[in-house]
């Protein structure tokens, strides 16, 4: 439920203005706290799409595409799109890689593909009537789709609010893109030296392999730039989550000098003053956690995950982990048939990565486009996919990556499985760049 | 006063069903001290119950859990009955409720290694 506060609190990141037409907006919300009534002329169906990154401006775009006649308005806080997908690059100093090629506007995208777009803050959702509020006006829908992200949850790192928030403040994840990438690239570019630390979540956290290889980009950074660092890799895991084989080799023959991989390293807590972390890591001779205390220069800390604020302000079930629960192997909710949940939030088993919210996305597409207009539509035969590269090298341009095959039963539910796996080579590096641009090319 | 009772009693069924140990503990220690007693890979093991009944054995010091672990091989006796396994429970419970029959978690990108 929202309260005061928390309507005060989106204020505080009003957007000054809309790029929506006049005759399209809802009704302005004056300084008052009772509801307004929702003005709406239009007789069309329309979808609101909440978040613009990789799975709701694919969305926006493709169920345009579907069915022409649909309304279709993205609310997107930010004015600006900048991609956490190929940030690590950018990180690393690899040639040819700059901040631009990260940022878009969203606007030429809205032209383009001839939705609406407004840049608001989104302070209720109300089922019952259909509306989305936001800190300037409500939005009546027929169909909503949430592509919201995700936010970060201190709560098992950091009890204390307070080490929390000095956490977040001084060493942000990285892991939502924009003001945190660009702290974590200074920190990087000013490095002096010591231990440079990168945590990895436990539980399911967006994008697997991004810590593993942004620890690559900065040891190549450092191996580059003559710095004396090294990157002490903290994992709860005993090997990396994912494409552990290709990372633990690019650790031993990349960057033997400059990385450490510290597997089942549990953090227990900080001392931000002496910037010591404490964590516990498994001893296989004695068979039990002991505690090790670490000094850094500076620490990436990446908490564990949740999905981001909008799932509790839209009211919708979650499953036991704390995801979306949807209806396999679909993506409507199982709280409303009415509203769809895709990309990172979602709590289908399926890597949260860009490539899988983009790939979801056109399946929502196809599959409300065609709800719309009144068509049946089989998803298991439009079932999404992944693929997932990583860069460990930036001279010569090295990759690794991994794709993975989405299937289903109804008695086994939804499954992903890799299907290749393909281990450090040249030909990797070179085509994450045409992969990125694809990607940001199908939605941007 | 009732709205305060309801929602003490809501909070300590949310509290029993969540586990206070660290899943990745909890896998490690599996791995470690029970894989091969067990004869079993961890998510096998996990994937064997549904959340209500993994907790059921956990109930009055894994009582059910210690005569079914014992059942696959008697030889651990000794160890569930130590204090140590006393110790690690929270972090098994914690790991086996995670990857449960019912539960759609599974190690994200899952590789054939």
């Amino acid at each position: 439920m929202m309260t005061r506060r928390d309507v005060l609190k989106g204020l505080t990141f009003v957007a000054a203005g809309s790029a929506l037409p006049l005759s399209l907006q809802a009704s302005p919300i004056p300084n008052s706290t009772a509801a307004k009534p929702v003005v709406n002329t239009s007789k069309k169906t329309r979808v609101i799409v909440c978040g613009g990154g990789f799975g709701g401006l694919t969305t926006a775009r493709y169920l345009k595409q579907t069915n022409p006649a649909l309304e279709v308005l993205l609310i997107e806080q930010n004015r600006t799109f900048v991609s956490c997908p190929y940030s690590n690059v950018w990180l690393g100093g690899v040639a040819g890689v700059s901040l631009e090629d990260l940022s878009f506007d969203y606007l030429s995208a809205s032209i383009k593909y001839d939705y609406e777009l407004i840049h608001e803050v989104i302070t209720g959702i109300d089922k019952e009537r259909q509306t989305v509020t936001t800190n300037n006006a409500h939005y009546r829908y027929d169909y909503l789709v949430l592509s919201p992200g995700i936010d970060y949850d201190y709560s098992t790192l950091f009890p204390e609010e307070q080490t929390a928030k000095a956490v977040y403040t001084h060493y942000p994840p990285a892991m939502k893109p924009g003001s945190e990438h660009l702290r974590l690239k200074k920190a990087v570019e000013n490095f002096q030296g010591g231990n440079f630390i990168i945590t990895v979540p436990s539980g399911t956290y967006r994008c697997p392999p991004a810590p593993y290889e942004r620890a690559c980009m900065v040891a190549y950074y450092f191996k580059t730039h003559g710095i004396k660092g090294k990157v002490l890799l903290l994992d709860p895991r005993e090997k990396p989550a994912t494409k552990a084989k290709g990372f633990l080799e690019s650790f031993k023959t990349l960057y033997k000098e400059y990385i450490t991989y510290i597997p089942t390293a549990e953090i227990k807590g900080i001392d931000l003053k002496k910037q010591v972390l404490n964590i516990e890591t498994f001893n296989t001779k004695t068979l039990d956690y002991t505690p090790r205390n670490i000094s850094f220069s500076y620490a990436n800390i990446i908490p564990p995950m949740k999905p981001a604020r909008l799932i509790d302000i839209a009211g919708l079930e979650r499953n036991e982990s704390g995801w979306v629960k949807l209806k396999a192997p679909g993506f409507q909710t199982v709280t409303d048939d009415k509203i769809y949940v895709l990309g990172d939030a979602g709590g289908h088993p399926f890597p949260k990565s860009g490539h899988m919210a983009n790939s979801c996305a056109h399946v929502v597409a196809k599959e409300l486009g065609a709800r719309t207009l009144g068509k049946s539509f089989d998803i298991t035969a439009h079932l999404p996919g992944n693929i997932c590269y990583s860069m460990v090298n930036g001279s010569p341009k090295e990759g690794i990556w991994v794709s993975h095959s989405i299937s289903y039963s109804r008695t086994k539910g939804l499954k992903a499985t890799p299907e290749a796996m393909v281990q450090r080579d040249q030909q990797s590096g070179n085509a994450i760049a045409s992969w990125y641009h694809g990607i940001t090319s199908d939605m941007l | 006063m009732v709205k305060a009772v309801l929602f003490l009693m809501i909070a300590l069924l949310c509290t029993a069903n969540e586990p206070s140990g660290s899943v990745s503990k909890g896998m490690v220690y599996y791995k470690y001290l029970l894989k091969e007693p067990t004869g079993m890979r961890g998510d096998l093991f996990a994937k064997q119950h549904t959340t209500q009944e993994w907790l059921m054995r956990f109930e009055n010091n894994a009582t059910v859990l210690k005569k079914e672990l014992l059942a696959i091989n008697p030889q651990l006796k000794a160890f569930v009955e130590s204090p140590r396994f006393l110790e690690i429970m929270p972090h098994i419970k914690a790991f086996v409720v995670h990857y449960a029959k019912d539960k759609t978690n599974s190690a994200q990108c899952e590789e054939e290694e």
